[in-house]
């Protein structure tokens, strides 16, 4: 396995990932209105259709994206996808895609477990989060767990999540209702450690 | 409602399940949440009520007809099987075999008993009302389930007394000697009955089904249940009367009754029918509603409805005789059909297109596609059976290019129920309006969406949709 090491910015919505490659030099992933360009040494070598795919995560050998829609095939909720790396040229090959929880609609962020075996992702006008399994191939399964976020009178807006190295917790950023939610991640369920969907409690780490 | 504010402050999505009839996968498909079930809410009268009647949302639709009618003497035009539970059934409207004698259940609505969650995430126990909260009970008033809140109890503040009495009868025919030409006539002959002579009001106790089933089955049907506007059956003319009209189409006479929503032949008895004495059983009417609506259960199915304005086309007919003809080679399609419902009478009461969220009321027939199967093996055939029937039936003259494939509201279709929901419409934008009409029904409920439940808690696939950029 080559040295990595990902990043994440966000450019205007869309979404730039780098992996640092020993023998093929630097290659980054950049998503784009409707795709994923990967680009090396300046210049795209490939380009994949995708539907705003705002968030991407390298995780092993896969790149997993996650789409900010309002519908996917004709109900309402975003989807995440998920493409191998080719391990010499950096390229992508689909693996799969996946709709995500009803009402989970305009997705906005995702991380992948240390593992590699779950995603969580940060569903930004749904206001929740979903936890979705990873199999080894790589292929994304039906979400496992919708966390419904309630704002304090206003709406919730979960905008950006990412695991703690140790993947035993998650560490979110609500834009709605400007907060930051820790949860304990075990056994692919998340649970809340900190701040109360009530409001009255409030951040305990 | 503790286990709905535990739900909320969990996070876990909630459902809400009466009786477990949904057509599609509404209350069920809910991985990680909670699934809220009321079967177990059956009140029938608590103190203070008064006069009025309740109806809890768990209580199944025949033991609600068994206690209203032992306890006072009344019904409720709701639906024909016994175990489909009110909760889901009436905030969609609830129609029944009596509803062209007394309208939809929700036409008679005076209260609904229901739990909401705030913006801030907490439960607000609400009686809704014409004046309090009227737009939350208006959308109340045939919505759909699963929209707003948990409904757990119905109040009426008068209902029909129940008929005393019923006939039920019918005629058969034979598919082995069915020719094209005749099925439309059958088909035109039902049709016409309901666009013209149906409309008068002496007929509003008859319930007539033209059950068509798949050739593959044998035969197929037309079964009613009858009885005078006073509830008994003193004068039997209108009944012998609609059945003649299928007298030289060779019909036998049959006795048959509603099952589960279906048309389930009895023994036959004589070989012909002679005009205006047909094999009208004579029943109890209690015994016609509890005892005939039980419901197997436990099978595969699919559904898709429509309603109707007018008559069939012959066009629309000789296209159903297609699909009833139609084999799907390594496919068993027995079970399969479309059974023609009578409608209109006092549904079709233009004030209550304002008072309520039902916006058919101006069919005079309401179609319900149905399919059962065992077989796993059979999921994709019978499926698509079903799916190419509907589209090639709704694609043509009746229907806009731009709404071809669905019974856009019209002159000809007045679209599809809510209560036989159907995810397939899912792929047409304008699906809401197949549901709720072009009028202001569905920007309605899609306002009471936004003030009572603004975090869309309570959702499924195809719960009203928030208004664009909102949760």
């Amino acid at each position: 396995m080559t040295s990595r090491r990902s990043f994440l910015q966000f450019l205007g919505g869309l979404s730039v990932v780098s992996a640092v490659r020993g023998a093929s030099g630097a290659v980054q992933y950049a998503g784009t209105n409707d795709a994923i360009e990967v680009r090396a040494r300046g210049r795209v070598i490939q380009r994949v259709a995708s539907e705003r795919p705002v968030s991407l995560c390298l995780s092993g050998n896969f790149l997993f994206a996650v789409n900010q829609i309002a519908e996917f095939q004709g109900l309402p909720s975003g989807s995440v996808e998920s493409f191998s790396v080719d391990a010499a040229t950096g390229c992508l090959t689909r693996v799969s895609r996946q709709g995500l929880s009803l009402s989970a609609t305009m997705p906005k962020s995702l991380t992948v477990s240390p593992d590699g075996r779950h995603l969580v992702v940060a569903v930004y006008g749904g206001g929740s989060y979903n936890v979705l399994p990873v199999a080894p191939n790589g292929e994304i399964g039906r979400v496992t767990q919708a966390v419904k976020e309630i704002g304090c009178g206003k709406a919730a807006h979960p905008h950006s999540v990412v695991f703690h190295p140790s993947g035993r917790f998650v560490i979110a950023k609500d834009m709605g209702i400007d907060r930051v939610s820790v949860f304990r991640f075990s056994e692919g369920r998340m649970t809340r450690v900190s701040y109360q969907s009530n409001c009255e409690r409030g951040l305990l780490i | 409602m503790a286990a709905l504010q535990h739900t909320i402050d969990s996070g876990k999505r909630p459902t809400v399940r009466s009786g477990g009839h949904c057509y599609e996968d509404f209350v069920v498909n809910n991985p990680g949440g909670a699934i809220l079930d009321l079967s177990l809410l059956n009140a029938s009268h608590l103190p203070g009520d008064g006069e009025r009647y309740r109806i809890s949302a768990g209580s199944q639709l025949g033991a609600a007809y068994l206690e209203l009618y032992k306890r006072y003497g009344v019904t409720m035009p709701g639906g024909s099987c016994y175990t489909v539970g009110a909760g889901g059934h009436i905030c969609g409207g609830g129609y029944g075999v009596l509803s062209r004698l007394f309208g939809l259940t929700v036409d008679w609505l005076s209260a609904v008993d229901i739990a909401t969650v705030d913006a801030s995430g907490k439960v607000q126990l609400r009686r809704v009302d014409k004046t309090n909260d009227p737009l939350l009970f208006r959308a109340c008033r045939g919505g759909g389930g699963g929209n707003f809140g948990v409904i757990t109890d119905y109040l009426f503040d008068s209902l029909p007394k129940a008929p005393q009495e019923v006939v039920t009868g019918g005629v058969s025919f034979d598919w082995a000697t069915m020719t094209e030409a005749r099925f439309v006539d059958i088909v035109l002959k039902f049709g016409d009955y309901f666009e013209t002579r149906g409309k008068d009001e002496d007929t509003w106790g008859m319930f007539a089904a033209l059950g068509l089933d798949h050739s593959s089955g044998g035969g197929f049907g037309v079964s009613i249940q009858f009885c005078n506007p006073d509830g008994t059956c003193k004068d039997l003319s209108v009944a012998n009367e609609f059945l003649d009209r299928f007298q030289d189409c060779g019909a036998k006479p049959q006795h048959s009754v509603l099952r589960n929503g279906r048309v389930v032949a009895l023994n036959t008895t004589p070989a012909s029918a002679c005009p205006g004495e047909h094999a009208l059983a004579r029943r109890v009417w209690l015994d016609a509603t509890i005892n005939d609506s039980g419901g197997d259960g436990g099978s595969r199915a699919k559904y898709k409805s429509c309603y109707m304005r007018e008559n069939f086309t012959a066009a629309e007919a000789k296209c159903i005789y297609k699909h009833m003809k139609r084999t799907i080679p390594g496919v068993d399609l027995r079970g399969s059909m479309v059974a023609v419902d009578s409608y209109g009478g006092a549904v079709n009461r233009p004030a209550l297109l304002k008072e309520t969220a039902r916006p058919q009321r101006a069919s005079v027939m309401k179609l319900q596609f149905q399919s059962y199967w065992h077989n796993p093996a059979y999921d994709a055939g019978r499926l698509q059976w079903m799916s190419d029937f509907y589209t090639d039936l709704y694609t043509g003259d009746n229907v806009p290019a731009s709404y071809s494939g669905t019974p856009y509201p019209g002159k000809h279709y007045e679209g599809c129920y809510i209560n036989y929901p159907d995810i397939d419409m899912l792929k047409y934008p304008f699906w809401p309006q197949l549901y709720y009409g072009t009028g202001d029904i569905y920007p309605m409920l899609q306002d009471v969406k936004q003030k009572y439940d603004p975090h869309n808690i309570f959702h499924h696939s195809m719960s009203v949709r928030p208004k664009q950029g909102q949760a």
